[in-house]
Parts: C-alpha cells; sequence; structure tokens
C-alpha cells in the first residue's frame, strides 16, 4: 500500500494557501464586474 | 473561578438574547425571518457560513482523530476548505441565489419541490431534513454537554439543557437576521478564543517541527499518511462523508438564499477561506498537540477540553469556553431555524393547512423550533460514544439523499419529480442500511456509507428521469433563461 513520510504528510496546509491564492485570483480576475460602457 | 467562567457565559447570552429581540423587531416578513431578506453581504456570509459549520463538535469532537491517527487527519481540514468552500461557491452558489429568487423558494424543500413542480417532493424532502437535522442537533448538543464537563465542571446533563434553552430561546425570536448578525459576532470571538491553542501548545513543544518529531517517537504511523486508518478511511471518511457529503446538507444549502445578489460569492470565499484555516487548522492541531502533551485521558474527545483547563491561564479559558458557545449556537441555532422552517412552511403551509396565513406560519416556526429542541434534549442526555462518527453520520445522510436532485435541479433540464423522489428516497434508506444494517458492505464499497448510498441515489435519479416523462419545456426554460443567455452573450463576445 502506498503511503507518504512526514515530509508530505506535515504540508497539509500547502493546499490551503493555493486555495486561497486561487480564491483571490477568482475574485479580481474571474468575476471583474464589467465595465460600464459610456453613452455616446 | 468556575462561577466566574458561568456568570460570565450567562451575561454572553444574556447580549445574544438582545440581538435576538433587536432581530424580532427588524423581521417583518417571512423571508425577513427565514433568509433574512435576501440581504446578506460577503462578510456576513462568510461568517454565517462558517460558524454554522464549525460547531463544538466538529472543533472539540473533531480534535479525536488528530489525536487518535496522527498528523494525517490535518488533511481533512484541508479537503474540507476545497470541498466545502472552493467548490460550491465557485461553483454553484450564484445559480442557487439566481434560481431560488426567479421561484421565490424561502427553504431547501420549498426550493426542491418548486424546481420539481411537485409537492411529493416538497414534503419527502422536509421529512429528510427533520430526520437530518435531529441527528444533528444531538450531536452538537453533546459535544457541549462534554465541553462544560471538562472545563467548568458542571454536570453533563446539566450543561446540555441550560445550553439548549439559550439556544431555543435566541433561535425563535432572531431568525436568520438574527442569527447572521450573532453569528457574525460570534465569529469574532470563535478566532479570538481557539488560536491560543496551538500558539501555547507549540511553544510548550518547541514549535511545529518538533511536534512532527514527537509525534513521529510516539508512533511513526502518527505522521504517516494514511496512517493508523488506512486509505479507506482517508477517502470514504474524511473527503467523501466530512467535505462532499456537505454539498447536500440544507444548513449550507440555504446559505446562498441568503446572497444580496449572485455576485457576494466573489469576496465571500477569501474570507471563508481564512476564517476557516485559523479555525480548523487550530483546533484539529490542537488535537494532535494533546498527544504528545496529554498521555492519559480517558477519552480522545476530550483532548481540547483538557488541554485548555491545564495549560491556558484563566482569562483564555473563559474566551476558549464563549468560542465554544459561539460555536455551538451558531450552527445549532441554522438547524433549528432549518427544521422549524421545514415543519412550518413546508409541512404546515403545505401539507396541515393551505391556506395559513404568513403570521401563522411565523407562530409555527417558533414552536416548531421549541418541540425539537425539547426533544434533542432528551435524546443528547445520554452521550454517543464519539461524537464526531454520529456527526458525520447526518452529514452522509443527508448528503446522500439530496445531492442528486439538488445538484440536478440546478444544472439539469431533463431531471424529473419522479427522479427526484426516487433520488432522495433512495439516499435515506440507503444511508441507514449501510450505516445501522449493514455497516461492513457500506466500509467494503467505499470507506464510509456515503459512498455507495450517494452512488445508488445518483444513478436512481438519472435513470428514473430519463425513464419518466420530461418536465414542462416552457418552465425549464425559464428557469434556465438567465445562464443560457449569458452563455450566448460570452459565445457572441468571442466570434
Amino acid at each position: 500500500m502506498v503511503s507518504f513520510g512526514p515530509e508530505v504528510t506535515s504540508l497539509w496546509y500547502v493546499p490551503i494557501i493555493i486555495a486561497f491564492v486561487f480564491a483571490i485570483y477568482y475574485a479580481v480576475v474571474v468575476m471583474k464586474p464589467p465595465k460600464e460602457s459610456k453613452g455616446s | 473561578m468556575i462561577t466566574s467562567v458561568i456568570i460570565a457565559a450567562l451575561v454572553y447570552v444574556a447580549f445574544l438574547l438582545g440581538v435576538g429581540v433587536y432581530a424580532y423587531t427588524k423581521a417583518k416578513t417571512l423571508s425577513d425571518y427565514l433568509i433574512a431578506g435576501r440581504t446578506l453581504g460577503p462578510w456576513i456570509l462568510a461568517f454565517t457560513y462558517c460558524t454554522s459549520w464549525f460547531s463544538a463538535g466538529s472543533l472539540v469532537g473533531a480534535a479525536a482523530l488528530p489525536y487518535k491517527f496522527g498528523l494525517a487527519m490535518m488533511w481533512g481540514i484541508t479537503f474540507a476548505i476545497i470541498f466545502m468552500l472552493l467548490v460550491p461557491f465557485i461553483g454553484w452558489g450564484g445559480r442557487v441565489r439566481v434560481m431560488t429568487e426567479k421561484l421565490k423558494a424561502l427553504t431547501v424543500p420549498d426550493f426542491l419541490g418548486k424546481r420539481y413542480q411537485s409537492i411529493g417532493v416538497r414534503q419527502l424532502c422536509a421529512i429528510v431534513v427533520i430526520v437530518f437535522a435531529g441527528i444533528y442537533l444531538v450531536s452538537i448538543l453533546a459535544a457541549m454537554g462534554t465541553v462544560f464537563e471538562g472545563v467548568a465542571e458542571v454536570p453533563y446533563s446539566t450543561g446540555v439543557i441550560i445550553f439548549a434553552a439559550c439556544v431555543i430561546a435566541y433561535v425563535s425570536l432572531g431568525g436568520f437576521k438574527g442569527l447572521a448578525l450573532a453569528n457574525f459576532f460570534q465569529g469574532c470571538v470563535m478566532l479570538a478564543g481557539i488560536v491560543a491553542i496551538p500558539i501555547i501548545g507549540l511553544s510548550k513543544i518547541g514549535g511545529y517541527s518538533q511536534l512532527v518529531t514527537r509525534l513521529g517517537e510516539i508512533n511513526p504511523k502518527l505522521v504517516e499518511m494514511p496512517g493508523i486508518p488506512g486509505w479507506p478511511f482517508f477517502f470514504g471518511f474524511l473527503i467523501m462523508a466530512a467535505s462532499v457529503a456537505t454539498w447536500g446538507n440544507p444548513h449550507f444549502m440555504v446559505q446562498f438564499f441568503t446572497m444580496k445578489d449572485k455576485r457576494v460569492v466573489r469576496w465571500a470565499l477569501p474570507i471563508a477561506i481564512v476564517f476557516s484555516a485559523i479555525m480548523g487548522g487550530s483546533s484539529w492541531l490542537g488535537g494532535a498537540i494533546g498527544r504528545v502533551l496529554l498521555t492519559d485521558l480517558s477519552r480522545p474527545d476530550l483532548v481540547i477540553p483538557t488541554l485548555v483547563h491545564q495549560y491556558l491561564p484563566f482569562v483564555l479559558v473563559v474566551l476558549w469556553v464563549f468560542a465554544m458557545l459561539a460555536a455551538s449556537m451558531t450552527s445549532a441555532g441554522t438547524f433549528l431555524l432549518v427544521v422549524g422552517s421545514a415543519f412550518s412552511r413546508d409541512i404546515f403551509q403545505g401539507l396541515l393547512k393551505k391556506d395559513a396565513s404568513e403570521r401563522q406560519t411565523l407562530i409555527v416556526s417558533r414552536v416548531m423550533t421549541l418541540v425539537v429542541g425539547v426533544i434533542t434534549i432528551a435524546l443528547a442526555i445520554k452521550p454517543p460514544e464519539l461524537i464526531f462518527v454520529l456527526l458525520v453520520a447526518a452529514v452522509g445522510l443527508s448528503g446522500a439523499s439530496f445531492i442528486p436532485s439538488f445538484l440536478g435541479g440546478l444544472w439539469w433540464k431533463r431531471g424529473t419529480k419522479m427522479g427526484a423522489i426516487f433520488s432522495i428516497a433512495s439516499g435515506l434508506l440507503a444511508s441507514i442500511y449501510f450505516w445501522k444494517i449493514n455497516p461492513s458492505l457500506g466500509t467494503m464499497l467505499g470507506g464510509h456509507f456515503f459512498v455507495p448510498s450517494v452512488a445508488i441515489s445518483t444513478v436512481l435519479y438519472i435513470v428514473v428521469s430519463l425513464l419518466t416523462e420530461p418536465p414542462e419545456k416552457e418552465f425549464v426554460s425559464s428557469l434556465f433563461e438567465e445562464f443560457e443567455s449569458k452563455k450566448l452573450t460570452s459565445k457572441s463576445e468571442v466570434s
């Protein structure tokens, strides 16, 4: 059975940091409000 | 010291009751009472979502896992943040907000009933919500009794009764609007009360790397992944049952109903991730720290109360008790409201008295909150062996019942009311079978009863939907209109 040692097991917080960075990217880039077009 | 803790807790509860009274005067309509009038912004949504998640059960009871099984269990928090926050917020938070407003749905059974144009779906859904909420509430109250027993040395049953009475009074007064305001305030208290545990614990041990080394010295399996319980437990329990199953939990689903618009998820998500990482990380790490510092515990779920009692200074003990009180009140409060609304809006208004006025439904909702509270107190007096197992059983049961019809209702036009009925009923029955009647088969098929149960309910949802008459084309088209016009706009922009 595949198993991982302490050097991998102890890094549980790394994917959380990546998820947070992705959430900021999503908020700033993906969900950026559309620019309102100026009237002629 | 004990008297001071009790007096401080009573003052705290009195303040929250004041918030409940304030909200009572502001909640003018059933929509205000049940979904805060769809007015929540990102901060309040993030806090109320996360505080509903973190009960004393998931903070105190779940810390028994890293205590028993080691550091691999910390990945439970990692998976929870990905599957309980990232996926639902980005995947369907906004869509739920849009569709529930279009259908004028105020509760989860209300939404599913209207989406599938079926009173049967609505009432079946309401029954599952009531069963699910009952189990969940018992586990929350049991955890709260453990907290008082461990720290304030109040007898278990007294702690359960005092706490439950406070929650019932507070929720029946405030509704969701009061709950959301109180959850924000209580979320701040929870953060302040919980961070001291890993800070002081790690300083006693000598840092995080020392914790890893010391755990490995006790038993090398404590720092390996999957470690002592193995991959089936890791996949079936930590990933599927404790995280993915929450997609079908009414107390999370209903949170998206309350947003002021669909873009609220934009900033609510990073706020929720930070909050959850601090809350869950601190508490669960406390379990691992307890394995090094505490060697003679009678029960693993006493690890956090004992750690707090032995290592934290008095002021931080009081703050922690408040945090646990807050954690339990927010979760139990949300659940009481969910089950009260299932009885009042979906059973009473839909079945018992179809012409009930809004005022009558509000009164019934408050009365049902009281009745459910009393029943769960009676059940929680005799505590379960390991709190978190019971908690996750409820989460899995609800998840297996609702996930296919909920997500299918949001994305799949072809889903029918018979498909939804078969899916919800089979999810419930399969969960009970694999959980209680034949648990070894459930474990063999996926590590946890949720996995085979949700597979069965998903297959039945798809097969029965395809075998039955499609829903009215006009109704479904109007429901999906906004999402499809957005797709068309994007395509035309590209071309």
